[in-house]
């Protein structure tokens, strides 16, 4: 299975803003770098601190393996970021892209119980406007479609997700979405596919 | 795993065919955010498709001031690649460094002269890093992620133009993906007339 290089664990309950600092902490090393239009960098990009803190986070996302239940079972958050996430966030509207995170749910078995899907909408509040979605275990398996509220004062989002089920990795469900977002056409953006998933199963 | 994930381009559209339909991915490492078009879909009729094969490996090779090319190379993620003279000219080589992992690095060692660091993907140039000077380090970051715009006149392999950075771009997510169909919509000639979009279907992971 491929692997999204920027799909990768977050802190459980993290707020918006920490969100953003954990977004920060997988992109790119800037510290002590003199980056050019071009992004070429004059200075060895090996010593740069946020590679060695990020280490955790890209063994998870190299493996694809990104759900590590906790005692209680409940996961630590993936979350994912939209194409056009900015590390710092804009003065105007919009501020920033979608961030989705997904939070799976297990039972004493180990098996999938249930998964809290956040969607933050960055266009119109740099806190973000979120949307809570739950997917029991039966709409996953029966890839039953999600629709999003239509454009409000705060989100702009608009479209469905749900989960699909793998035939290569039967034992994994991927999160799916079809959406628009961002402010009026034609500068809203439009993003669909698959973006994360979910082991079935507690690792 | 497999090495590509098949997608076929099908045009559902009332474009008429004339549509310029341009497939790229953005270097995450570039601040500047263009790209390069990767594939281009011409003259693509109704009802028609083309397959085009997003393979999950991408390959590295540099282009010296005289435009020699040196052979492509395998290079995954977290990678890091040096440019250094050898007795004859140049060699390109991977170095056991570590990188940041979800990027692959690209310096320039030799003493003088810049050279064009390319990448490509299913064997067709997916991003560039041009004019990397001595001791400067080319940096590409390319999250599974493709973009589709209508963009007239762009051709594979090179630069999108600036104007069309603006321009409605749809994003597609190819994570785990194994097959898909990217369909188009849209278009006319009437007062019926809408704007051309993407969607995708009949996706298989």
């Amino acid at each position: 299975m491929a692997t999204d290089d920027k799909s990768t664990n977050v802190t459980t309950g993290s707020s918006a803003k920490n969100e953003v600092v954990v977004s920060a902490a997988i992109a790119p090393p800037t510290t002590g770098m003199a980056v050019t239009t071009n992004a070429v960098t004059a200075e060895p990009p090996s010593t740069g601190m946020a590679v060695t803190a990020n280490a955790a986070s890209t063994e998870s996302a190299a493996t694809g393996m990104a759900v590590i239940p906790n005692a209680e079972g409940a996961s630590e958050p993936i979350c994912w970021q939209s194409g056009d996430w900015q590390e710092h966030q804009g003065t105007v509207p919009p501020y920033n892209g979608i961030e989705v995170l997904a939070v799976p749910v297990y039972g004493n078995t180990g098996s999938l119980e249930s998964v809290g899907v956040t969607i933050v909408d960055y266009t119109l509040i740099k806190e973000g406007a979120k949307t809570l979605l739950d997917f029991t275990l039966s709409q996953i398996t029966h890839e039953k479609e999600s629709p999003l509220t239509p454009k409000t004062d705060s989100s702009t989002l608009d479209g469905f997700i749900k989960f699909r089920l793998l035939q290569n990795a039967p034992d994994h469900a991927l999160l799916f979405l079809s959406l628009t977002y961002g402010l009026v056409s034609p500068s809203n953006k439009n993003v669909q596919g698959c973006i994360l998933h979910v082991p079935l199963t507690a690792l | 795993m497999t090495a590509s994930a098949q997608l076929r381009f099908v045009n559902l559209s009332d474009d008429g065919g004339e549509s310029n339909i341009v497939f790229f991915q953005k270097n995450a490492a570039s601040i500047h955010g263009g790209g390069i078009a990767w594939r281009v879909v011409r003259c693509c009729g109704y009802r028609n498709y083309c397959p085009i094969s997003y393979s999950w490996d991408t390959y590295i090779n540099m282009v010296d001031w005289n435009a020699n090319h040196s052979e492509r190379q395998a290079a995954c993620q977290g990678n890091v690649f040096h440019i250094a003279p050898q007795r004859y000219g140049k060699r390109l080589s991977v170095v056991p460094h570590d990188g940041f992992p979800t990027e692959i690095w690209v310096q320039n060692r030799l003493s003088r002269g810049a050279v064009h660091v390319n990448l490509y993907r299913s064997g067709c140039l997916v991003a560039q890093q041009r004019n990397v000077i001595p001791e400067q380090w080319a940096r590409f970051d390319l999250p599974h992620r493709l973009y589709v715009a209508v963009m007239p006149g762009v051709r594979q392999g090179e630069a999108i133009p600036s104007q069309f950075l603006s321009a409605p771009v749809t994003e597609f997510c190819l994570y785990g993906i194994v097959s898909a169909d990217i369909i188009m919509l849209g278009g006319g000639r009437s007062e019926d007339a809408v704007a051309l979009r993407f969607e995708m279907t009949n996706v298989v992971g």
